[in-house]
């Protein structure tokens, strides 16, 4: 039996955050290595297309927190909160053990919070992440943010490393992606809308 | 010799004062015409290996004489004055003493671990040292305007560099940072000095950025008008030193720094790093050197973590260990359900069978 879960408007955004991510971190890395990764063509061309996908994903974020906030109301599901932090150990006790030998698969409301976390800490970081973005793109109009991290050099440090750290939890999204009924499960869900019930 | 309205308009070149307004340009060559009086000038020496002293007296045009004849008079300078002993030092107490207005040129940085004993100038009447920091203090304080000439006055430089054994600050961390325009650059150069001076005689406190360097001079970063900007937007990168092309791989600081060697060159226009074959080391930046941490030759963005001495987090290596860490754990993880789930068949299978 397959359940209604995702409706429209999460699931359009979700993929163009997923699409804006994943095109930032690309092109990002083009930038960063270009000895190793030139796939954009040129220096230019991964900047150029970095901008359209920061300014892209920036709007998205924006529609996404005005709808869980006034439409949907149901930020709620998506927040971690401190009273997540024993569910959460129960997940990774899960995750690390309990996967293996067919444990059922612990119960919790509509994200675990696992997702709760990651959902919670991504447009969080996302803030540092877009303003050390702003201030190597116009760095005399952002001169503020660049004395916080003391100096240019610091401030393309940190925009890196915290790309890092995107890439590194998109990895383990994608991968958790894959722990539902079925290995396509989930990824089927975010597409259509359905899954199969719990 | 006077400076005249020709003499300077013709020097203006050799300044790189093109990028200066022509009005302004006209407005300094009337105000010398008038014939202000020169400016006192206090240049005292800290940490530094007076680089920047030898950078300014290399000056060509105006040479260095014309401007200590016609723009500023120099009272005190360590490394140059012919007087020696209390000649000298008594300059600096009746500078303290008179109300003579002057500007007060700092180079090196100051050191203020054990209250400053690892710099002094001269002695008091009982014979102690007088440490620099107690001067930087006391004719800071005086002092019409402070410049603090070269990366070690403005951001701490190599003094500065981890472990910093002497403490040595910058000379905005003494005084008062309203009155201090920063020059950085390892050395200064001398058209900034020249330009700051001429332009804090006549007309007093140029337009600073939030570091407060002169926008003049500082404005842009060097990687905003490399000559090798094409091949660097190609991604066309030199693989050696020497090699005409972008040196971003091979260290270039220039996307992080801010200083006109792009436009004015070095040695009155005659060549600069980039064009020799050397990447831009960053002289002027924050960064330089250990103050907070980027290696020469070491690619952006590499840094020292700060606040953390001695943790040194080459980003690169950390992104590949990270990243490899996480595709190895999730392949363990992905094979461990893999190899469970086909047990856990067979056990079927079996149970099936009995
Ligand atoms: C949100 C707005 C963002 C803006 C405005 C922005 C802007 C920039 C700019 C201007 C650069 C070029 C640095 C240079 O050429 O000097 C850059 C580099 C880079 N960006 Fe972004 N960015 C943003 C978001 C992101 C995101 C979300 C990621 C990935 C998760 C990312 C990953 C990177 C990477 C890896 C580099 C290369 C930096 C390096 O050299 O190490 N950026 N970004
Ligand atoms: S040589 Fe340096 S400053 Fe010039 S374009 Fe390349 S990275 Fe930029």
């Amino acid at each position: 039996m397959k359940e209604y879960r995702h409706p429209l408007f999460p699931r359009l955004t979700h993929w163009l955050h997923a699409f804006c991510m994943i095109m930032l971190i690309l092109t990002g890395l083009h930038i960063h290595w270009p000895e190793w990764i030139p796939m954009f063509g040129s220096i230019s061309m991964a900047r150029y297309m970095h901008f359209i996908f920061a300014w892209l994903i920036i709007w998205c974020y924006a529609a996404r927190g005005y709808y869980y906030f006034f439409v949907s109301k149901k930020y709620r599901d998506i927040i971690f909160r401190i009273g997540d932090i024993p569910g959460f150990l129960t997940l990774m006790k899960y995750y690390l053990y309990g996967i293996f030998t067919h444990a059922p698969k612990p119960k919790f409301g509509k994200y675990n919070p696992g997702q709760k976390l990651a959902y919670s800490i991504w447009p969080i970081v996302f803030v540092p992440q877009f303003l050390t973005g702003f201030a190597l793109y116009e760095p005399e109009m952002f001169s503020v943010v660049v004395d916080w991290f003391s100096g240019l050099g610091y401030v393309r440090f940190w925009h890196f490393i915290l790309t890092i750290f995107y890439s590194i939890s998109l990895m383990a999204h994608l991968y958790l992606g894959t722990t539902g009924a079925t290995i396509f499960d989930y990824y089927i869900g975010m597409i259509t809308g359905y899954e199969e019930a719990k | 010799m006077r400076l005249t309205r020709r003499d300077f308009l013709k020097a203006a070149g050799g300044l790189g004062a093109a990028m200066l307004t022509s009005p302004f340009l006209t407005k300094v060559a009337e105000a010398l015409e008038k014939g202000n009086k020169n400016i006192p000038v206090i240049w005292i020496q800290g940490q530094t290996d007076a680089g920047c002293s030898e950078s300014i007296l290399n000056t060509v045009q105006p040479t260095v004489v014309d401007i200590v004849t016609d723009i500023i008079s120099l009272k005190f300078h360590q490394t140059v004055m012919a007087a020696s002993g209390h000649q000298c030092i008594d300059v600096l107490h009746e500078a303290l003493k008179s109300n003579e207005k002057f500007i007060l040129v700092v180079e090196g940085a100051v050191p203020v671990k054990d209250d400053g004993i690892y710099c002094t100038i001269g002695e008091d009447d009982t014979g102690k040292p007088i440490t620099f920091l107690k001067w930087v203090k006391d004719l800071g304080e005086k002092a019409m305007y402070v410049v603090a000439l070269g990366t070690c006055a403005t951001w701490g430089g190599i003094p500065a560099a981890e472990p910093n054994p002497t403490g040595a600050k910058p000379v905005t961390a003494i005084i008062d940072p309203k009155k201090v325009v920063n020059l950085p650059g390892c050395p200064a150069r001398p058209h900034h000095l020249v330009g700051l001076l001429a332009h804090l005689k006549l007309f007093g406190m140029p337009e600073l950025d939030s570091k407060r360097r002169p926008m003049v001079f500082f404005a842009r970063l060097i990687h905003d008008n490399c000559e090798m900007r094409p091949f660097f937007e190609k991604g066309d990168f030199a693989k050696t030193f020497a090699e005409k092309k972008c040196m971003y791989l091979l260290g270039c600081k220039g996307p992080i720094t801010y200083n006109d060697c792009p436009n004015y060159q070095w040695n009155s226009g005659l060549n600069w790093p980039i064009r020799g074959g050397s990447p831009c080391i960053g002289c002027a930046a924050e960064s330089f050197i250990g103050s907070t941490g980027n290696g020469i030759y070491m690619r952006l963005p590499e840094a020292k973590v700060p606040g953390i001495p001695g943790l040194k987090v080459k980003a690169d290596k950390f992104g590949t260990v990270v990243g490899a860490a996480t595709v190895g754990g999730i392949i363990a993880h992905a094979v461990g359900r893999a190899l469970s789930s086909k047990k856990k068949k067979e056990e079927n299978k079996e149970s099936k069978g009995e």
